[in-house]
């Protein structure tokens, strides 16, 4: 799946939890160091921007009009 | 990955689980009772059992429910800090679950000086809770729907709170109060504007999130909280000036209000994304249809009001809004929330860590859909109590008592699971 931001996408706006986090942590495993990754949901994941945190990710979080927040990641 | 959260913004998984797990024990006292007290109980709503009971599903349930996803929602999916979280969390549990155990027994026994003890526990912890959250939700900037409902709700918890102060201190020291309209007036603050609020608020969040729904209308969420408030505030008034037609459009707007939600949640169920009829989906049907009932019985009974069987009305709109409502759509809930915060924690367990159950395994789904069943049954049985006591009411309280027991069990076996991951892991990483 490809997007305008970056070509390493997760589409978690139809899982169910705790799949989108576990898909996130998947792909972020697998980024070259520069290469940065999108999360695509209908919501915020605080759970997951705590982690995020505490490991040293940086995240960005864009709302589009149709709801869904863009959530980009990188480290 | 190395996770360190602190206490006060991600309490442990234990911290919400002891709430949970309360929460049905309480349920099954109550069963109890009706076993005990049997047919009597449906002679008054103000029978001595029957207040007791009351409570503790409000109380012992609903309330302990509430408390533990507060404490663990707050922080970890809405990024709400808590203040002393550690203390607050503790003495919140005991000073609820020792209150509430005096309250049964005042109601039992009628003394007076157990209802003074009741108040002052009961004040004192939900009173700390109460101003913890309070503060917490104040910080937050982000004003979202869930967050402005949460605000009012807590607006509901402090009105309940104080009527019901009010009505225990005044039975322990003999006040002259109108306790009847008191009471309702307690009651339509628990249920609409502190319960109904804060489930709203809840369910904004967790019904997209876990059942795959679009999110609720945003005219909803801005103005549901609003007219559930309304509605309570409008019926305290209508207690103070003593005027019927004020408490006839109080319960026309709260009515009205609840029945806006339960609609639209059950056409946001019907859009699902993943059209899986997995338990907590058939919960929350369960306990939409329940609350659509009860809620279409009182905006009826706003304009043809049923004089001649006012008490067997009332055991009616209880059974059907308590426990075919608020305690189905809780179950349901629960059973989504615990899982997903018992995986969410063992996520903190570092690079070390076993593989890890999934959610299913942590609590199989075979599991919820007989306790669903248990729960189906229970509840029609109290609804056939309602109308003939003397065949259903001490079957009902069994059967209602053996549901809420293997809802704990349910409960206690993610705990159970998430422990043996968690010694696993300790084990591994202690190597």
């Amino acid at each position: 799946m490809s997007h305008p931001k970056t070509e390493h996408v997760v589409d978690a706006r139809f899982m169910e939890p705790p799949e989108p986090f576990e898909k996130t942590m998947e792909m972020l495993d697998t980024l070259q160091s520069g290469e940065r990754m999108l999360l695509l949901l209908y919501r915020e994941p605080h759970p997951l921007f705590r982690v995020l945190r505490q490991n040293g990710y940086s995240y960005e979080v864009e709302q589009v009009a149709d709801g869904t927040f863009e959530i980009l990641i990188w480290q | 990955m190395q996770a360190i959260l602190s206490y006060d913004n991600a309490p442990p998984f234990s911290a919400p689980l002891r709430y949970f797990l309360s929460a049905p024990c309480f349920a099954a006292a109550a069963g109890v009772l009706l076993v005990v007290d049997g047919p009597g109980f449906y002679v008054s709503r103000w029978m001595p059992a029957t207040l007791a009971f009351t409570h503790l599903i409000t109380l012992g349930f609903m309330m302990m429910v509430m408390v533990g996803a507060l404490i663990q929602v707050l922080p970890v999916v809405m990024g709400v800090t808590l203040v002393q979280a550690r203390r607050v969390v503790v003495l919140t549990h005991l000073g609820l679950a020792l209150g509430l155990v005096a309250l049964v027994a005042a109601f039992l026994s009628s003394k007076s000086w157990l209802f003074t003890v009741a108040s002052l526990l009961l004040g004192g912890a939900l009173g700390l809770f109460l101003i913890s959250v309070t503060i917490a939700a104040m910080r937050v900037d982000a004003p979202t729907p869930s967050v402005a409902a949460l605000k009012s709700s807590f607006l509901g918890f402090a009105g309940t709170l104080v009527l019901g102060l009010l009505l225990a201190f005044g039975l322990a020291l003999g006040w002259a109060l109108p306790y009847a309209a008191l009471t309702d007036l307690h009651a339509t603050w628990g249920l609409a504007a502190w319960s109904g609020v804060l489930l709203a608020a809840l369910s904004y969040i967790t019904v997209p999130m876990f059942q795959l729904t679009p999110v609720y209308p945003s005219l909803l969420t801005r103005h549901l909280s609003r007219l559930l408030m309304t509605g309570a505030v409008l019926q305290g008034f209508a207690v103070l000036v003593d005027v019927e037609v004020f408490r006839q459009l109080a319960l026309l707007v709260l009515s009205v209000a609840g029945i806006w939600f339960v609609l639209t949640s059950l056409a946001l169920q019907r859009k699902r994304r993943r059209a899986r009829r997995d338990s907590t989906f058939l919960f929350w049907q369960l306990g939409l249809g329940c609350a659509f009932l009860a809620l279409a019985m009182l905006l009826y009974f706003v304009f043809y009001p049923n004089e001649q069987n006012i008490q067997q009305s009332a055991f009616l709109f209880a059974s059907l809004l308590g426990i075919g409502g608020y305690v189905s759509l809780m179950t349901g809930m629960l059973y989504k929330i615990v899982p997903f915060l018992a995986w969410l924690h063992l996520q903190n367990l570092g690079p070390q860590k076993p593989k890890l159950p999934s959610m299913a395994e942590l609590l199989p789904e075979r599991f919820i859909r007989q306790q669903l069943v248990a729960h189906c049954l229970a509840l029609l049985l109290l609804l056939a109590a309602v109308f003939w006591p003397v065949w259903f009411a001490r079957a009902a309280g069994f059967v209602f008592l053996l549901s809420q027991l293997f809802l704990f069990s349910n409960l206690l076996l993610v705990g159970l699971s998430y422990r043996k991951v968690f010694q696993t892991a300790s084990n591994f990483a202690a190597r």
